[in-house]
């Protein structure tokens, strides 16, 4: 896990995605500027469509920008090759999705060792003591034979932390983490990635709930496609709903 | 209700034509294949001889005391027939010569002639469409000038004429009048066409000597006498000939046959083993239709929630599925016969020569009915499992899951039993076809001991009538030689009684002169052949020792005959420390007339699956006048250079200008007769060729439709794969290993039944599995790399996926 310190670790840039269709060009995100700090919990908010999912992809190197710039880790990383971008999510990155996105086929252990298993040159038994750990952080451990569709969604999603965690990333992204939980296990989500930052991880949290955006040390309110303030968020919100 | 379904049918097909396509073509081709080789066996094994009560009608087979087969002689078959008490008819025919028939259509024509007894159609119990049979007493001399037509030949030279019976035709020259016509269907020996029948009466050289087998013998058991008692009744006259005639009939053995059982015997084998390969093709057909019906059906289960939810019972959502079944079976129906009735127009002529009831071949509605239930079987088999599936799923968890819950391990353990599934009964298949066309391949490779591409070769029958009195090779042979001599392009000229390769098995026993007596029961039989001094040219045969024959030396007014033989009868016979050169057969009664070995010449094959038979040639010059007939029927050989089409016009005009009666027969390279000699192996290897193609192209669809599918249910795994760090090249490579997984199983699998089946294998094809272990590991590799290819189209899409777009979906 990356160390809590003040150093910038995400940097944007005016940065632009624009989706083209045959007749309609659709600008999901506008003139972007964005610095996250390692060990900072940011929470990214916002109406439905307002791009925060794209900016997620974004950070997460799953979608390349239209323009602008973006570092990581103070590198470039806006134009780089699919198997570049795979190799810095794999090490950097670390992923917990609305719908967990377990794999059925795989047991528990073998879905927290998935990204491990894409490192070169990591030995099996490093792999099993990162992938024990991981679990015994979200007490899971006991459950590591069992497949997903044996686990409650609460469980899942924590297996999903768990994957996310194995790897040791600089950064969890964690979209809508707690979308298709009830609100116990949703706050359990919660707690969890709560004592992950104190624990010195660096979180970026996509959540159109406020009772968990409240969760982060920080919070970014997107509108159609740009940052923008609470105040201003609040003031746009009411025009639209007028 | 069933209206409902059935219109609901229709129109699911209507909105996946795709779909529909490859099922019905899927059905089409594995059913069509197995209704083409129904077809066969239905006219080869199941359908009965076009006969009365062929169950009483017995083919009686006579063998040697050394334990070979052997016909009868005509004193012989004279003497069991009289004898033999248990049978209704036992009727003596040969079948060996053409008849040179002058017809009003098609002037002098060469036609398969049956000369027979006169009780031979008393044998059948087959009444005449026109006229009449053989009455008593015709096959005598001077009473046999009749003729009794096929109904092929009447139709065919004699343009169904009614009017034919009571006409005068000239038959080998002589004049005999056409007494009956056969009715459509009735043919004997059964592999015969557009035959003719007249009553035997041959000359003497035939009818005397007890120690003269050429007869070949049929009959019918009488009402309430079993098979097995007409064999003891048969045995029994033998017995007592044995002791009459010591000298010639000892030893001698019967064995009867239902006609039935000896004419299937060499088809029934391979046939039920090609039928169990088309089985296979089947299955594999049914598996590929049970994958796709199981891949649409996931894109289904939205829908069957919602009729499940609406009230829908599980019976019903089966009936409704069934019902999608069975009209997708229908249309593959239909396919099916279409391609049937394709293949079998195509393999027409194939299937003719190869089997001998090959002509019996055609649709009828047994098979239409069996083609129809096929399908209906396979689609019912491959529709029942994605029924019982579909109708029994969880429509609340189905409903939340947008359709899309069939990623789970069952299923994937499903979609690898399918492709393991075919890959293994395609590598059987793949397998015993290779073995086959390899046998194939080597017979046509084999040292025959001659070029048989260079080779032109034609039948030559003479009207008997024409040369009687006369020298028929120096009135006929040799100006037919020296023309053809003179053909541009012709290297050499000569004939010879039988064509190697098409015909063998005229042999007598062989003892050399001074060489203690010959063991009992061991064969000690030569072929014995009447050849040109221009054949070992024609062949290359090679002089080894010794000289050739001459006509300026070896003449019929020669005391004593003489002959070369060929190294393999030297081996035979003459041992070791003797000349073959200074050797003496002693097969006359009289010492001055035993037949001199003057030369020793190179082996040839005259069986292409034996080694070479020892054989002894005289020269045509020396058979004295009365023996000429021997020779009116001889194979004309011709080496040359060039185009055979630009020789074969000049062959006509030579035959024609030499004697304008002989009807002229299309000449073949003996290419083109070993062709023909391996025709039931070509069959062999054609058809399990087919199917093992078939059964691959139909395995690699399967295979490529239900990786296809695995990478579209498996979509947002792989993105998430992709999210957590997978590039593009290890998707690939996984998708592939999995593929290269369910292969080497599948192949496994495969060599393990193809070792298991080896007894059902080993009836068209025998194999040694150790030996032939490099040979199935190619094929092995080869099926691995096609089913590789076959997936990474699919595989690559699987490359391709968007993860972003993969996870937005989600």
């Amino acid at each position: 896990m990356a160390s809590n310190g003040n150093s910038t670790l995400i940097e944007i840039e005016d940065l632009t995605k624009v989706f083209y269709t045959d007749e309609v060009e659709t600008h999901a995100l506008s003139g972007i500027h964005l610095t996250i700090d390692r060990g900072e919990y940011l929470a990214m908010s916002g109406p439905s469509g307002c791009g925060k999912s794209t900016l997620l992809s974004i950070l997460g190197l799953l979608d390349t920008p239209t323009g602008g710039r973006y570092q990581l880790n103070g590198k470039p990383v806006e134009n780089l090759s699919f198997s570049e971008r795979s190799r810095i999510r794999n090490q950097e990155i670390g992923f917990i999705f609305q719908s967990f996105n377990l794999i059925g086929d795989l047991t528990v252990e073998e879905n927290v060792e998935l990204p491990l298993t894409y490192r070169a040159g990591m030995p099996s038994a490093e792999r099993k003591r990162r992938v024990k750990e991981a679990l015994e952080r979200v007490n899971m451990a006991h459950r590591m034979r069992h497949y997903p569709a044996q686990l409650s969604g609460g469980q899942q999603q924590r297996v999903a932390v768990a994957r996310a965690l194995a790897g040791s990333p600089s950064i969890l992204l964690a979209d809508e983490p707690t979308g298709n939980l009830d609100s116990k296990n949703g706050e359990a989500v919660m707690h969890l990635l709560a004592d992950l930052h104190r624990e010195g991880s660096t979180i970026c949290m996509v959540t159109h709930d406020p009772r968990f955006a409240r969760h982060a040390e920080r919070e970014v309110h997107l509108f159609d496609g740009k940052v923008v303030s609470e105040q201003e968020m609040k003031k746009l919100e009411a025009e639209a709903e007028a | 209700m069933f209206m409902r379904n059935l219109f609901f049918a229709l129109r699911q097909l209507r909105r996946a034509p795709g779909f529909a396509a490859t099922v019905v073509l899927t059905l089409a081709l594995s059913v069509g294949v197995a209704t083409a080789v129904f077809c066969v066996i239905d006219a080869v094994i199941l359908r009965p001889l076009p006969y009365a009560h062929p169950d009483r009608i017995v083919d009686v087979e006579s063998t040697s005391r050394s334990g070979y087969a052997q016909p009868a002689s005509w004193e012989g078959f004279v003497d069991e027939r009289a004898q033999a008490h248990d049978f209704s008819a036992l009727a003596g025919y040969i079948n060996y010569f053409k008849a040179t028939v002058d017809t009003q259509a098609a002037g002098p024509v060469a036609l398969g002639s049956v000369e027979s007894t006169d009780n031979f159609f008393q044998v059948f119990g087959v009444n005449p469409l026109l006229g009449r049979t053989f009455l008593p007493g015709e096959d005598e001399r001077g009473r046999n000038q009749v003729v009794v037509l096929s109904y092929s030949a009447w139709q065919r030279y004699f343009d169904g004429d009614r009017s034919v019976i009571g006409r005068a035709v000239k038959v080998d020259g002589h004049t005999a009048t056409v007494v009956g016509v056969m009715p459509a269907g009735f043919r004997f020996p059964i592999n015969m066409h557009d035959e003719i029948y007249t009553p035997l009466h041959r000359d003497l050289p035939w009818m005397n000597g007890r120690g003269n087998h050429w007869l070949r013998t049929v009959g019918r058991v009488k009402d309430g006498i079993s098979v097995a008692q007409g064999q003891a009744d048969l045995a029994h006259v033998f017995s007592n000939l044995g002791r009459a005639y010591p000298d010639t009939d000892e030893g001698r053995t019967v064995h009867l046959q239902l006609l039935a059982q000896s004419i299937e015997s060499q088809s029934r084998g391979p046939l039920w083993t090609l039928l169990a390969a088309v089985l296979a093709v089947l299955a594999i057909g049914c598996v590929n239709v049970a994958g796709l019906l199981l891949a649409r059906g996931v894109q289904r289960e939205r829908e069957m929630a919602v009729r499940t939810a609406i009230g829908a019972g599980r019976a019903q959502l089966v009936r409704q599925l069934l019902v999608e079944g069975v009209l997708l079976a229908l249309l593959g129906a239909a396919g099916g016969i279409l391609l049937a009735g394709t293949m079998l127009d195509l393999m027409r002529a194939f299937l003719i020569k190869a089997l001998q009831r090959g002509a019996e071949i055609q649709m009828n509605w047994t098979v239409l009915a069996a083609a129809v239930g096929l399908a209906v079987l396979a689609s019912l088999a491959s529709s029942a499992l994605p029924a019982l599936r579909l109708s029994g799923i969880d429509p609340n968890r189905a409903l939340k899951a947008g359709g899309n819950a069939g990623t789970g391990r069952g299923q994937h353990r499903l979609r690898a039993g399918f492709i393991v599934t075919q890959i293994a009964l395609t590598m059987v298949l793949v397998v015993t076809a290779g073995l086959l066309i390899r046998v194939v391949m080597n017979f046509r490779h084999e040292n025959l001991g001659f070029d048989p591409a260079d080779i032109l070769a034609t039948q030559v029958n003479l009207s008997p009538t024409r040369y009687e009195g006369r020298d028929v090779v120096t009135d006929f042979y040799n100006p037919l030689f020296e023309r053809v001599a003179h053909i541009p392009g012709v290297r050499a000229v000569g004939a010879i009684s039988l064509l190697p390769i098409e015909s063998y098995g005229s042999n007598s026993d062989i003892h050399i002169a001074g060489q203690p007596p010959n063991p009992p029961n061991r064969e000690m039989l030569a072929e014995n052949r009447f050849v040109s001094t221009g054949y070992f040219n024609v062949f290359g045969i090679p002089l080894r020792r010794g000289r050739m024959l001459s006509p300026n030396l070896d003449r019929a007014s020669n005391p004593s005959p003489s002959v070369v033989v060929n190294e393999a009868f030297v081996r035979k016979f003459v041992p070791a420390n003797l000349d073959p050169t200074t050797q003496r057969i002693d097969d006359a009664d009289k010492e001055e007339n035993w037949t001199r070995i003057v030369g020793v010449v190179g082996n040839i094959r005259q069986d292409i699956y034996e080694p070479p038979l020892a054989e002894r040639d005289w020269l045509i010059e020396e058979l004295p006048a009365k023996e000429q007939p021997i020779i009116d029927n001889m194979s004309l050989v011709v080496r040359f250079e060039g185009s055979a089409a630009a020789i074969v016009p000049a062959l006509r005009n030579a035959i024609h200008q030499a004697d304008p009666t002989v009807p002229f027969i299309a000449p073949e390279t003996m290419s083109d007769v070993v062709s023909e000699t391996l025709i039931f192996n070509r069959m062999e290897g054609w058809l399990f060729g087919i199917f093992a193609a078939l059964a691959l192209v139909l395995a690699l669809v399967g295979l490529y439709g239900l990786v296809s599918h695995e990478v579209e249910q498996a979509t947002r795994d792989i993105g998430v794969r992709m999210a957590l760090g997978a590039t593009r090249s290890r998707i690939l490579a996984m998708t592939l290993a999995r593929v290269a997984w369910m292969l080497g199983a599948g192949v496994a699998v495969g060599l393990l039944l193809t070792v298991t089946a080896r007894k059902l294998i080993g009836v068209v094809i025998y194999f040694n599995a150790e030996k032939e272990a490099g040979g199935f590991a190619l094929l092995a590799l080869i099926l691995v790399v096609a089913g590789l290819l076959a997936a990474l189209l699919p595989a690559m899409r699987a490359a391709s996926i968007d993860p972003m777009q993969a996870l937005r979906n989600e």
